[in-house]
């Protein structure tokens, strides 16, 4: 499979494997934010969006705040 | 008809399935056997509205779950038969005993509403229900009324308790589960969607359907009570009325379709389903057989190589994590 946990690759963002506090944290923004919008608007309320949101947020959130904050991977950080 | 408990029931019947067919199983199987009946039946339930014109069924649950009309596609029977074709068609163990256990579970976990399916279609097309709650699919009502109807009745409770078989087995969503129970069992799909997704996404996919019904859940619930301002003999509602009682909720007329008496259901679901079990148990060594020859495997030698379930399986646990 792709990625696994390794975060020394290209594209690790992409790929590294999340500590149970981000996967807790992922995964429950993932419902409450689903939740709140199909609330009020019904047509994400469906088999294709529900987990095209889910996978969308956990794979690609991470990601995004890992860019933002310009997280680098362990060998990296530690060179000189 | 039922709502998340039909996400809910996938995971419930992948981590209680026989021994010998355990991490054997394909979970697309049972995915996809459990959607089937819905994906062939349900769009036209609620139809669509273009231009001012409704086009979809005169008679909802008739349409839905009788005969003349789509009521085929929510029985044992129709399961079998796509199961048989299946199987004739891919020579898959995993993914044809998946399949069938899927559809069972659907077509056995709808007998509850007050139309229930036609279990024994096609020698009988009188439905088999319980009558637990009200099927509320309604041509003016829509989607909307229907969804309020469910979770305002013991259609909630359904829901709630299979929820809480999956989270009772809540090891059946954790990686390891995933990785160990799931994988080797769809190791050909699951490699491919690696192709192009790293493990957190494919994990995410796993956990996919769960995650929906447990949303739809709650979205359809706190819009029924919380939300909704429905107008029911003339009173405005802060919400949609709860009643708990057998084949509620009382704001709303309980369709039904000629059907067997009530006490007979729970035997003919017993027995159906212990059958569904059974033939697959009895066929399961054999598929085995069967798929491994297809696969142009030496028989005999523990030296499979091929990556479906049927190819793995006998032979010794195995685990491609």
């Amino acid at each position: 499979m792709a990625g696994g946990d390794d975060e020394r690759e290209p594209g690790a963002a992409w790929s590294r494997r999340l500590s149970r506090a981000e996967t807790a944290f992922w995964y429950g923004l993932a419902g409450v934010g689903y939740v709140g919008l199909a609330t009020f608007h019904k047509f994400l309320l469906n088999w294709v969006l529900g987990p095209v949101w889910l996978v969308a947020v956990v794979w690609c959130g991470p990601a995004l705040v890992d860019r933002v904050t310009h997280r680098r991977p362990p060998r990296e950080a530690s060179a000189p | 008809m039922s709502w998340g408990a039909h996400q809910f029931e996938i995971y419930a019947v992948h981590a209680h399935l026989p021994k010998k067919m355990k991490g054997r199983v394909s979970f697309f199987g049972i995915w996809l056997g459990d959607f089937t009946p819905d994906f062939l039946s349900k769009f036209w339930v609620y139809g669509i509205t273009i231009g001012g014109t409704h086009y979809g069924a005169k008679v909802p649950q008739r349409w839905h779950r009788g005969w003349p009309g789509m009521g085929f596609t929510h029985t044992v029977f129709t399961g079998l038969l796509i199961g048989a074709l299946l199987w004739l068609w891919k020579r898959n163990r995993a993914l044809t005993v998946g399949y069938v256990l899927g559809y069972a579970a659907h077509a056995l976990t709808d007998v509850n509403d007050s139309v229930g399916t036609m279990l024994l279609f096609p020698f009988s097309t009188l439905n088999w229900t319980v009558k637990t709650w009200s099927y509320a699919a309604t041509v003016q009502g829509g989607k909307y009324l229907d969804a309020a109807a469910y979770y305002s009745s013991l259609g909630l409770v359904m829901d709630l308790f299979w929820l809480a078989v999956v989270l009772w087995s809540w090891r059946v969503l954790t990686r390891e589960y995933w990785r160990t129970q799931v994988v080797p069992a769809d190791a050909h799909g699951w490699a491919w969607l690696g192709r192009y997704m790293p493990e957190r996404a494919l994990l995410a996919l796993y956990r996919a359907t769960f995650f929906y019904g447990l949303c739809r859940m709650l979205a359809w619930s706190t819009w029924s009570h919380l939300v909704a301002r429905p107008v029911i003999d003339g009173v405005t509602h802060h919400g949609y009325p709860y009643d708990l009682s057998w084949t509620g909720p009382w704001w709303i007329g309980a369709r039904s379709l000629p059907h067997v008496p009530v006490l007979l259901v729970p035997v003919g679901v017993a027995v159906l389903l212990a059958g569904v079990y059974a033939l697959a148990s009895r066929l399961w060594e054999p598929m085995g057989e069967a798929e491994r020859r297809a696969r142009g495997h030496i028989l005999g030698t523990g030296t499979a190589t091929g990556t479906g379930a049927g190819a793995m399986a006998d032979a010794s646990a195995t685990d491609t994590s």
